[in-house]
């Protein structure tokens, strides 16, 4: 081998050491050293010549340094040797190095597109369909090369709307998206769900939309199914009541008043109306100002003011202050502000400052008539303080002030 | 025919299409060769035209190589190299070669010798040209590399993809142009699916096929360079120590490939192994 000084340089050997029976393969890389003995040589013999070959010259105890190999042999008569050209490469390497890198990412992501058991598209302004994942293959039964240049609104057809996409595309809801119910090319309903992805690649015009489709039919039909089978069941439970009520009037008329009678059914009656709240929500619980609401509408006139935050509460805790609120109202009907013109309710609850996660709920009568405290304490009362008070585990007041009754209850926010 | 027979040559057709098998030379003893890691049956330019005047000569590309179908090479089935060796066999079988002279480069060496254990009635004799059963170090073992080393072999195939991808006419420097057959040449010469070429590399490089060695049967030849980086002398010495039926012969050739530098050696060698055992 016969050396030049960039060579000695770069190696750290003389030339000397190097020009003494050295071969260029032993100054690589032992990686690299593999690569030149199974892919360079065998190149360098059959086709006479190499050229912008990545190798790395090993280097003692410094790293080692990227270079571009070219190589050509040339017979001289009988003489023949190989001529070595290398540069340093090490800018290229790097550059190179990012950018397999990139690409290495690049096809881990268009990996997932393409896997993506979603349909994935990307969509002209005009809603000409310019790419085509295998999901949106699978769910709309079209394959890539007759989707792509057609416009999507042959493709997916919105029921009642075949114009959806101008007008949906561009007013997707980022953080829920779009659901609708669509019929594929070969009729098939589906109902799916559209999103839109805002960001996108470097360079991109930002005309096209990057769509994404979930095909949530299965979801949808099963949603339908519970809607059916929670009213039936609510429709169920009320002609129950009904049913009981009915038995108890027949079977305990000889024996009872009218006036207990009418007191109980009411009872079971506000019963039936927080289960009919609760079955709009599934059973998971519903809002105060819910409870509220059925007791305006009951009294009317703006005589029930009412003010506070959204408070949610369990099943458990909706049917028992039903309860407490039908008691109240009751009572208040019968003896208190409610019993003339000029009495209202005020019902204002909070959440504490001092004391995070309790509720203070409070129902006070003003404008009613003087009152004295009862002789007495019946059942509604008992109900009113002592058995919503366990079941909230909080406590509750029932205060007979001059200017009208007052109802206090305190209870910790259940999760 | 038989529903057996129907289904043998559907399988003839489809082996020899995908592993782009030639078939040359006269009606002697069939000798076929199997090219080693990197490239493909191009390997065997300067060496295999020599024995057309006496034998059937074949040549094919290893599953995922050279004008093989690429697509079928399924990343679970060529889990290790036996799946290679039952290529051969499957081979043999679809060309109704027997009593085969198999010459195997690298590792395609071990290859060779998987397949004479698993068929031995198909072979003759192995030729075994700078073999390796094992290129690791392990304990008392000196296969010449230690695990890292594969690493930098991989990123060196990564880096040069890259390259390769873009290398277009046959110019350097004082280069004249060689028409369009040196272009084509250039284009798909040792170019290799870069997945593939990852894959087998590790296989090949990873491999520990030492206890296959001792269990050959079968008459074979290790020809070892003198000087090879990639196969060392120690193992050639390995081989031969722990091949009953083995025969060593060191050829003067610095580097792995003596069948492309050194192609008149080589085939000297060769011949006179074959001319040995049948004389």
């Amino acid at each position: 081998m016969k050396v030049n000084r960039t060579l000695s340089n770069w190696t750290g050997k003389d030339a000397s050491v190097l020009e003494n029976g050295e071969r260029l393969q032993a100054l690589l890389t032992t990686g690299h050293r593999i690569y030149y003995e199974t892919h360079i040589a065998p190149m360098l013999t059959l086709q006479g010549y190499v050229r912008e070959i990545a190798c790395k010259l090993d280097r003692d105890g410094q790293e080692p340094l990227p270079v571009l190999l070219n190589a050509v042999r040339r017979k001289r008569g009988k003489d023949e040797r190989i001529e070595f050209f290398i540069f340093d490469a090490t800018e290229r390497a790097q550059y190179e190095s990012s950018l397999r890198q990139a690409r290495a990412e690049a096809e881990e992501l268009a990996a997932i597109v393409r896997s993506s058991p979603n349909a994935i598209l990307r969509v002209a302004a005009d809603g000409t369909v310019e790419q085509w994942n295998s999901g949106a293959q699978r769910m709309f039964d079209v394959s890539p090369s007759k989707a792509i240049g057609t416009s999507i609104e042959n493709l997916i057809k919105m029921k009642n709307h075949p114009t959806w996409f101008a007008k949906h595309a561009t007013e997707v809801d980022d953080e829920n998206g779009f659901r609708f119910e669509a019929e594929d090319t070969g009729g098939k309903d589906l109902d799916i769900t559209m999103a839109r992805i805002r960001h996108s690649g470097p360079g991109d015009d930002n005309n096209n939309y990057s769509l994404i489709f979930r095909d949530i039919s299965h979801k949808a039909k099963q949603e339908r199914q519970l809607n059916v089978l929670v009213r039936e069941l609510n429709h169920r439970v009320k002609n129950t009541l009904a049913v009981v009520l009915g038995l108890a009037r027949q079977t305990l008329r000889p024996a009872i008043e009218k006036q207990p009678f009418d007191q109980f059914s009411q009872r079971v009656m506000a019963i039936a109306r927080s289960h009919a709240i609760l079955t709009d929500n599934y059973w998971e619980g519903a809002q105060i100002r819910d409870l509220i609401a059925i007791i305006e509408d009951e009294i009317g006139d703006g005589r029930i003011i009412s003010q506070g935050p959204e408070v949610g509460l369990s099943a458990d805790q909706i049917t028992n202050l039903s309860m407490a609120l039908h008691e109240l109202t009751t009572n208040a009907i019968k003896y208190g502000a409610l019993s003339v013109d000029t009495g209202r309710v005020e019902i204002n609850w909070s959440v504490q400052t001092d004391e995070p996660g309790q509720i203070e709920f409070e129902w006070r009568e003003r404008g009613g008539p003087a009152v004295t405290p009862p002789r007495s304490r019946g059942f509604g009362t008992q109900l009113v303080e002592q058995i919503v008070a366990a079941q909230f585990n909080g406590s509750a007041r029932l205060e007979y002030e001059t200017g009208g009754l007052c109802y206090r209850l305190t209870f910790p926010l259940t999760q | 025919m038989t529903d057996g027979d129907t289904t043998l040559a559907q399988q003839a057709t489809s082996i020899v299409d995908r592993n782009n098998v030639k078939v040359r030379g006269s009606t002697g003893q069939a000798v076929l060769f199997a090219h080693g890691f990197g490239c493909d049956q191009e390997m065997w330019r300067f060496v295999a035209p020599a024995f057309e005047v006496d034998h059937q000569i074949v040549l094919y590309d290893l599953t995922g190589f050279g004008k093989s179908d690429v697509s079928a090479y399924d990343f679970n089935t060529y889990s290790d190299l036996s799946v290679h060796a039952d290529d051969i066999i499957a081979l043999c079988n679809e060309l109704n070669l027997e009593n085969v002279v198999l010459v195997g480069h690298s590792v395609s060496a071990t290859i060779a010798v998987l397949a004479a254990n698993a068929a031995p009635e198909k072979f003759d004799r192995l030729v075994l040209l700078s073999p390796s059963p094992c290129f690791l170090k392990i304990g008392d073992y000196d296969g010449g590399f230690e695990e890292d080393a594969i690493e930098g072999l991989i990123e060196a195939m990564e880096a040069n993809y890259l390259g390769w991808s873009e290398q277009t006419a046959p110019m350097i420097a004082g280069q004249p142009p060689d028409g369009q057959a040196a272009q084509d040449l250039t284009k798909s010469f040792c170019q290799t699916d870069p997945t593939i070429a990852k894959h087998f590399g590790r296989q090949t490089f990873l491999a520990d096929n030492r206890d296959d060695m001792t269990r050959l049967t079968i008459p074979c030849l290790i020809v070892q360079c003198e000087n090879d980086p990639i196969a060392p002398v120690s193992v050639g010495n390995w081989m031969h120590d722990n091949m009953p039926t083995s025969t060593l012969e060191r050829v003067p050739v610095t580097g792995h490939c003596p069948h492309m530098t050194n192609p008149n050696l080589t085939i000297d060698a060769i011949r006179r192994y074959l001319d040995a055992s049948t004389g």
